[in-house]
Formats: C-alpha cells, sequence, structure tokens
C-alpha cells in the first residue's frame, strides 16, 4: 500500500513539476535506497526509502547546491544529485565560447553562476 | 693570396653533385660548410640569447610550429588511462551551484565515482587546494569521505596542496590535514613555472622546494623538504613507475589527438576544434595558410574530458569505458579562477591538463620520459648530437635541391653576379621571379624536412627537442639570409679598383 502512494505521489508530480529535468534511475543502478533531507546542503537525511518504491520517471522541481527538490509522499523533500541519473532538456544558457576559459585581472568574490 | 682565398671560397660554398667534382672535393666542401653553418647557428642563437632573451622569440615561434607536428605523431597509451572531470560552469549551471562548492559536495562526488565498481578509478586527484580554512560545517564529510575512498574501495587519492614559506612543506587546511596521517591520501604539488620567453608550459618540475628565494622548480642542495609534483606523484604511487629522483624537469610534448565522441564533449570544449592528422601541417604555417582554408578555431585538449554535471546523466556503459581503471583528475574551470596556462599547441587551457598531459608522457614514456635541456655550456652529450645532426639535415636538403635544381635548370640557372648587372630591369624582374620562387620552395623543403626530423629524433632521444628547434630555428635564418654566399664573398679575392 505504501509504495503505491508513494508511485502515485511522485507519478501526480511528473505531470505537475515546471522544471525539464527528470529523475530517471538511482545512480549507480545498483544503489538500492536513497535519502531525503528536508533542505538543500542538509548534511544529516531525514529520511530514506527503497529504490523500488519509486516510480521512475520523476520531476524535479527545483535545484539548487547540488541537490534535487522533489515531492514525495504529498512532503517536499530534497535529495543529493549525485544519487540519481537525470535526463535534462534543459540548452546551454552560456555561448558556446563563453564557456571557454580565460585570464581575467581580478580576483573573484562568492559568487553565483556567471551564465544565470 | 689569390689562391688561397679562391680555395677556400670553393670550400666554403655550398657543395653539389655534378660532373667534375670529385668526392674527396664534395666532401670536404660538405664538411667546411657543416663547420661554418653549425658556428653560424649556435652563434645567432648565443648573440639572441645575450642582447634579449625575447629574441628567441623568433624561434619559438617555429617551436610553437613544430609542437603540434610531434604531438601527432605522439603515442597515445597514456591517454587511454587518463579522464579530467572538470568543475565547470555546465556544471555549475547543472546543479544550481556557486563556486566554491560545499567540501561536502567534493565528497559526494568523490563517493559517486568510487562507490560504483563499474566505474571506480585507478586513483583520483582533485586539482583544488584546500588551504585556506573557510565557514563550511561539511568539511569533516570531505575527510571521512577521502579516507573512505583510499580505505574502503582503495582508490589512491592525491590532494593538490601549497608549500608553506614557513617549512617548505605541503599543506592543507589542519582539520583536512590530519588525513595525511591517517593515511587516506597524499598531498602533491602543483607549482609550475612557464617559460621565461614565452609563458608557455614546456616544462613540467618533477622534483621542487621552497628556497630562499621561493619555490624553485629542482632539488634542494640543502636539507629542505622535497616536494612531488602531482603527475610524479601519481605516477610512482599508482602506475607502478619507479623514476629516479634526478634534478630534471619534464620536457612536455603535447598531445594532439582527441578521440573523444563529438556527442558527448562537454560544454567547455564549445570553443574548439579536435586535432588532426592532416599532412598539410608538415608545411610551414605561412605557406599552409595560403594554400588551405584551414580552421582557425584552437585545438581542444588532449585529454578524455566530462563536465562533473555529465556523471548524472551519461549512460552507465560509457561511464564506465571512461572511468574504470582510470587515472581520474579533478579540476576547475571557473570564470575569473585563473587557474590556466599556455599550451603550445592548444592555447590558454585550464591548469588541470598540465598535470594530465605530464602523467600521460609519463606512462607513455615511463622512465625514459623526456628530461628538460637548455644550451648551458657544456651542452649535454645527447643535446649537441641531436642538435648538429638536425643542422646537418638542413644542409643535406640544400645540397640535394641545388644539385635537383642544377640537373633540371643546367648552370644557366644561376647567372654570374656582373651578366646580372647588365640586366635591364623588366629583365631582372623575370629573373628574378623563379629566383625568388625557387629561395622559397627550398626555405620551405628545408623546413618541412627538418621539422618532420626534429619529430623523429624525439623518439629516440630522452630529450625535449625545444632547444634543437632553436638551434634550427637560427639554422634556417641563416639559410634565408643567404649566410654560403655572404661566406663565399668573404673569402673572395678583393677586387682593386684599377687608376685611370
Amino acid at each position: 500500500m505504501k509504495k503505491y502512494l508513494i508511485a502515485s505521489g511522485l507519478a501526480l508530480l511528473a505531470a505537475s513539476a515546471i522544471g525539464a529535468e527528470q529523475i530517471t534511475s538511482l545512480s549507480p543502478s545498483g544503489r538500492t535506497e536513497i535519502e531525503l533531507f528536508n533542505k538543500a546542503g542538509a548534511a544529516q537525511s531525514v529520511k530514506t526509502i527503497p529504490a523500488i518504491e519509486i516510480s521512475f520517471p520523476v520531476n524535479v522541481q527545483a535545484s539548487e547546491s547540488g541537490f534535487l527538490k522533489v515531492n514525495v509522499e504529498g512532503k517536499t523533500y530534497w535529495l543529493k544529485s549525485t544519487q540519481v541519473r537525470i535526463q535534462r532538456d534543459v540548452v546551454a544558457s552560456c555561448a558556446a565560447a563563453a564557456e571557454r576559459a580565460e585570464r581575467v585581472g581580478s580576483t573573484p568574490g562568492l559568487a553565483g553562476n556567471s551564465c544565470k | 693570396m689569390d689562391r688561397i682565398y679562391g680555395k677556400l671560397s670553393k670550400c666554403c660554398k655550398i657543395p653539389r653533385f655534378e660532373r667534375g667534382v670529385s668526392v674527396g672535393q664534395f666532401m670536404t666542401a660538405l664538411v667546411i660548410s657543416f663547420l661554418v653553418l653549425s658556428l653560424l647557428s649556435f652563434s645567432m642563437l648565443w648573440v639572441g640569447d645575450k642582447i634579449n632573451k625575447k629574441n628567441l622569440a623568433i624561434t619559438r615561434y617555429m617551436a610553437t610550429s613544430q609542437a603540434p607536428l610531434t604531438g601527432k605523431f605522439y603515442n597515445n597509451a597514456g591517454q587511454k588511462q587518463i579522464t579530467v572531470l572538470t568543475y565547470d560552469q555546465q556544471f555549475l549551471r547543472e546543479t544550481a551551484n556557486s563556486w566554491p562548492i560545499s567540501y561536502g559536495q567534493h565528497a559526494d562526488w568523490i563517493l559517486r565515482l568510487v562507490e560504483d565498481e563499474n566505474i571506480r578509478p585507478k586513483a583520483i586527484f582533485l586539482d583544488v587546494t584546500f588551504t585556506q580554512k573557510r565557514d563550511d560545517p561539511s568539511v569533516d564529510q570531505l575527510l571521512s569521505g577521502l579516507c573512505k575512498a583510499k580505505k574502503e574501495f582503495g582508490v589512491d587519492i592525491y590532494l593538490a596542496a601549497l608549500a608553506s614559506p614557513k617549512d617548505g612543506r605541503l599543506h592543507v587546511r589542519s582539520d583536512l590535514e590530519q588525513g595525511v596521517g591517517a593515511g587516506c591520501f597524499e598531498l602533491v604539488g602543483v607549482n609550475y613555472a612557464p617559460d621565461p620567453v614565452d609563458r608557455m608550459a614546456w616544462d613540467y618540475p618533477m622534483h621542487s622546494h621552497v628556497g630562499a628565494n621561493g619555490w624553485t622548480s629542482n632539488l634542494p642542495t640543502q636539507d629542505e623538504p622535497v616536494l612531488t609534483s602531482a603527475a610524479l606523484a601519481i605516477a610512482n604511487g599508482s602506475a607502478g613507475l619507479q623514476a629516479p629522483k634526478v634534478d630534471d624537469s619534464l620536457a612536455l610534448v603535447w598531445g594532439i589527438i582527441n578521440e573523444q565522441p563529438a556527442e558527448n564533449k562537454p560544454d567547455l570544449f564549445g570553443y574548439c576544434r579536435y586535432g588532426d592528422m592532416s599532412m598539410f601541417r608538415l608545411l610551414p604555417g605561412v605557406i599552409r595558410g595560403v594554400f588551405t582554408g584551414e580552421d582557425t578555431r584552437p585545438i581542444c585538449p588532449y585529454n578524455l574530458t566530462y563536465s562533473v554535471a555529465q556523471l548524472a546523466t551519461l549512460p552507465e556503459q560509457q561511464l564506465s569505458d571512461a572511468l574504470k581503471n582510470r587515472f581520474v583528475l579533478i579540476g576547475a574551470v571557473v570564470p575569473g579562477q585563473n587557474d590556466l596556462i599556455d599550451s603550445p599547441v592548444h592555447g590558454t587551457i585550464p591548469g588541470v591538463y598540465l598535470h594530465a598531459m605530464a602523467l600521460d608522457n609519463l606512462l607513455t614514456f615511463g622512465n625514459s620520459f623526456k628530461r628538460s635541456t637548455n644550451w648551458d655550456f657544456p651542452p649535454s652529450k645527447e643535446l649537441l648530437a641531436a642538435g648538429l645532426l638536425s643542422v646537418f639535415i638542413v644542409l643535406i636538403v640544400h645540397v640535394i635541391w641545388r644539385s635537383l635544381t642544377h640537373l633540371a635548370f643546367g648552370r644557366g640557372s644561376e647567372p654570374k653576379e656582373a651578366s646580372f648587372e647588365k640586366l635591364e630591369v623588366h629583365q631582372r624582374i623575370i629573373y628574378l621571379i623563379p629566383e625568388v620562387m625557387n629561395w622559397l620552395a627550398r626555405i620551405a623543403i628545408q623546413t618541412t624536412v627538418t621539422m618532420f626530423c626534429v619529430v623523429w629524433l624525439q623518439k629516440y632521444f630522452s630529450i625535449g627537442m625545444l632547444p634543437v628547434v632553436e638551434l634550427v630555428g637560427m639554422t634556417i635564418l641563416a639559410e634565408m639570409f643567404g649566410y654560403a654566399s655572404k661566406v663565399e664573398k668573404f673569402f673572395k679575392p678583393p677586387t682593386i679598383p684599377k687608376l685611370r
């Protein structure tokens, strides 16, 4: 019963999520469970669910600091992007030339992604 | 006196194979021409160096043309064992991150690599220096992640570190450095010194130390700690190389042909093209530019490269091919960070490729890696032999060219100076066109053949060919200025004007 609840919850999210990213499986494929966190960047997980209870693909609602926001059983959780395989439909937001490493005459402070 | 002048002038003229010239005469002329050309080349190199080191930029132009050619024939044994992963704009964008990422994320990605036995690398080098303390509680996660990677999964971990001027030893932040004592990872040196003339990365330091004048790329003369560079540490520690502790730097051979499938290349490679094996490269750049519509984009780095972000998107089989049992070097390519080097083949590229290429050289050549040398006095026997052989090749090509043009066009191809003076202007122009074409063709062929020979020499000599190319650059320059005819003129009997 619990399995179906999670699966149906995740399936519903697939239709409503606004992001173009989808989690297609756990990574590596032999991973048997996945940790869920209550916020991006958290050190300790709040929950662990077995891989078998997840119905893929799962849409990603948001990304932050290497974490992905998903909805499980009606609740919002974050999971680590290192533990899943992702399919992205996103095209590069930088021009190809802008990706090139170039010298600058300054020191960067802490800043976000310059391509955003 | 006239007789002596006459004999000398004949001797110093570039010989050619023709009827009426005895073997003895030919050999004498050849030996003297060789001695004069060698002496002239060395003198030009020495004077250029004394007057202004930047004069060597002329020869470095030739060296940067030579390097891609050598790279084309570089064995790809090392390339199959190395993969570069980059924290780049693609990574920051796709994981919604900003730089620097947390220590915990470094740990997560390293564990992502080692936990999966299908992609588990042989060794990981993290080319990010965690020297300064910053307020990030996940530093413990990094330490435990690195220890887990080494102790639980048996993957050798190498961490970039900077040498402290206080004790001359490599350090990272103190709470992380506990991992060294616990045997979790090894700290490795990442300093390097660009070439003083053209700022290119021709050499890679093997051992270094911090002396009175700061970091120096050789072994200490006193009891300062010896710093081992990243590539050497990985080659010795994880690839079974037992390189002797020598003072020499590694003369880098930069590879060109990157066979990474284009459809899976990282966004980082969007600006560049893959190097190819076009034989047009044998032509000197100036001539090649006229006759071929070459793609002018820079050549992509040599090593198989993926953005760290691609670890989450590539098919598992492809990840396995790219990472399993390989040496994985992880570097950062972040806008505003100047971790960049200049390769003579690829232009400005991220610093992690310096270590990757040095490791590639060590895996390819083993203990016979190319040693960096220069024209110190006295030069090494190997360098002298390679240099003189190259000068001789330039001369021999000239001799063959001269003999062939003589055979093809006969004596008429070289009119006497006196008869040239009698020609009208238009006749002079008509005469000069083939003369100039002949000169251009000869220089082009001399350059091409010599460049090809340097590739061959690189294979058999265990030294870097940069100083040899410098010498040959001067030899070609002497040939361009027609040194032989000037020497010949010098030995000709002086003409004393008659009094009327």
